[in-house]
């Protein structure tokens, strides 16, 4: 018997295939999906953003906390950049919230981001542990290259030369394992799609569009 | 093969379609370690005190679902046991609540004896970022009113015990992006000395493993691995454990891809020299 949870895995497998379509080549389906796609999540948004501006917005209002108005207010202002002629408002609230948002961020991240940073780099290569001398002096010496690696005063000629290649190879490891994380979380996602994809309904499904691509393979090599 | 494969790089989808789908279907078991960062967030959840309070914020939308979802649930299924309260909120998208709802519904309160309002609230999501997270640990009553629900959050009896930051033991941020560790960290932590940890998306795990090793952070889980190693350790098996044999296989490709085309274009320019 079919329930709606199997439908629902169904219709949803079956936009999952469609958009993996594009890779093997632009299609109607593709764009079907990805339409409807885009419609349902700007749908989506549209109604959370005026849910979450009814509840924190006016209802703080009528409940009389009129300084609300102000950022209400501000609010109304953004749009005004549609507003030819009085596009120049839009300034006003934009410079409220970079302010607020600097002022908030700068005195914290000083000391989260600076100060205990820094603190932490300075590790002793002389414990007991050889692994954890050799761990202290990579960090330590990484921070040191790549800092001046970016040292952009300083001509790249005599000793800036091999220090600014040892920077660049730090960096080059560090790209390297931003690529490998990016691999994992890339694959992390399709299997969250495939997992559903194997499994009987669904696979079906999976069956059918592997024999929609062959037979537009094999014709379109027959043309 | 490499010819085909330099040709037309649909081949390497079909290869690595058919190396992920195999493992899927048929699970190897290879083996898998517990990392001491999953062991880090293991021990920060556990030193929350039975009866304690933990704020889960899951800072990701339905785009990061496949490495973050399977965490939040586990995350949920060691922490109600416990007996700890839960207070969640959203600050990334708008769709964190709805997959904070998904969680909920996918573990089960009842199944754990727990009660909507006095075990767990769910305030939605939060626009506003780094200020409202501000805002939230000084006063919560001033600045939220209802819950996702549109409960209003005075009728919630463990929201009279969450007014302001202080009176919460542990936030657990599960991220997309590493802004919003950071913002914890600066917002809760710098000035209220709230313990950090969470899961973060694979693409930015590497920026948040300097907080991790100051200890501004205690442990970060990884991605879908993070997830996997955190459901063996908590005795949960659950979505992330059954796709790790395919996720090796995958990176096993990849490797060989990498290789293989590095190779090709070495064999090429010495044949053109």
């Amino acid at each position: 018997m079919i329930t709606s949870e199997i439908l629902l895995s169904l219709v949803s497998s079956a936009f999952v295939l469609m958009i993996f379509s594009f890779l093997y080549r632009d299609n109607f389906w593709f764009h079907l999906a990805s339409n409807i796609y885009i419609c349902g999540t700007a749908a989506y948004t549209t109604a959370m953003a005026l849910r979450t501006l009814y509840f924190q917005g006016l209802v703080p209002i009528y409940g009389g906390s009129s300084w609300y108005l102000l950022a209400l207010i501000g609010s109304v202002l953004m749009f005004m950049r549609f507003v030819r002629g009085y596009e120049w408002l839009v300034r006003w609230p934009t410079a409220a919230l970079v302010g607020a948002g600097i002022a908030l961020n700068m005195a914290a991240a000083a000391q989260a981001q600076i100060a205990a940073q820094i603190v932490d780099t300075m590790k002793s290569v002389f414990t007991p542990s050889i692994t954890t001398n050799i761990n202290n002096l990579v960090i330590i010496s990484g921070v040191c290259f790549v800092t001046l690696f970016f040292l952009f005063s300083k001509e790249t000629k005599g000793v800036m030369k091999p220090v600014n290649r040892i920077g660049r190879c730090f960096l080059m490891v560090a790209l390297g394992s931003s690529f490998a994380y990016a691999l994992l979380g890339r694959t992390s996602l399709l299997l969250e799609r495939f997992k559903i994809l194997v499994a009987f309904p669904d696979n079906l499904l999976m069956v059918l569009a592997a024999a929609l691509i062959a037979y537009d393979a094999l014709s379109r090599r027959k043309s | 093969m490499l010819k085909k494969l330099s040709k037309d790089p649909r081949w390497l989808y079909v290869l690595f379609l058919i190396g992920i789908m195999i493992p899927l279907v048929k699970p190897i078991g290879l083996p898998m370690g517990i990392s001491d960062n999953t062991r880090k967030v293991y021990d920060a959840l556990k030193s929350v005190p039975a009866d304690g309070l933990v704020f889960l914020s899951p800072d990701f939308a339905v785009e990061n679902r496949g490495e973050l979802q399977a965490m939040l649930v586990v995350i949920f299924k060691t922490l109600l046991p416990m007996g700890v309260k839960i207070v969640s909120a959203g600050f990334y998208g708008v769709s964190s609540a709805m997959l904070m709802d998904e969680a909920m519904n996918t573990v089960g309160l009842a199944n754990y004896g727990k009660k909507y309002g006095v075990d767990f609230v769910n305030l939605g999501y939060l626009p506003g970022e780094e200020t409202t997270i501000a805002a939230l640990g000084a006063d919560v009553h001033a600045l939220v009113k209802v819950d996702y629900y549109n409960k209003p959050i005075s009728d919630l009896p463990l929201m009279s015990r969450f007014r302001r930051a202080g009176d919460v033991n542990l936030v657990i941020s599960l991220a997309a992006g590493n802004e919003y560790p950071e913002k914890w960290i600066r917002q809760w932590q710098v000035k209220y000395g709230t313990k950090i940890t969470g899961g973060a998306v694979a693409m930015i795990y590497p920026a948040l493993l300097g907080y991790v090793a100051s200890g501004q952070l205690q442990g970060y889980l990884d991605s879908s691995r993070g997830a996997a190693e955190f459901e063996i350790l908590t005795g949960n098996p659950g979505a992330a454990v059954v796709t790790m044999d395919a996720q090796s296989i995958g990176h096993i490709i990849a490797i060989l891809a990498i290789v293989l085309c590095n190779l090709s274009y070495i064999l090429k320019k010495e044949s053109r020299t």
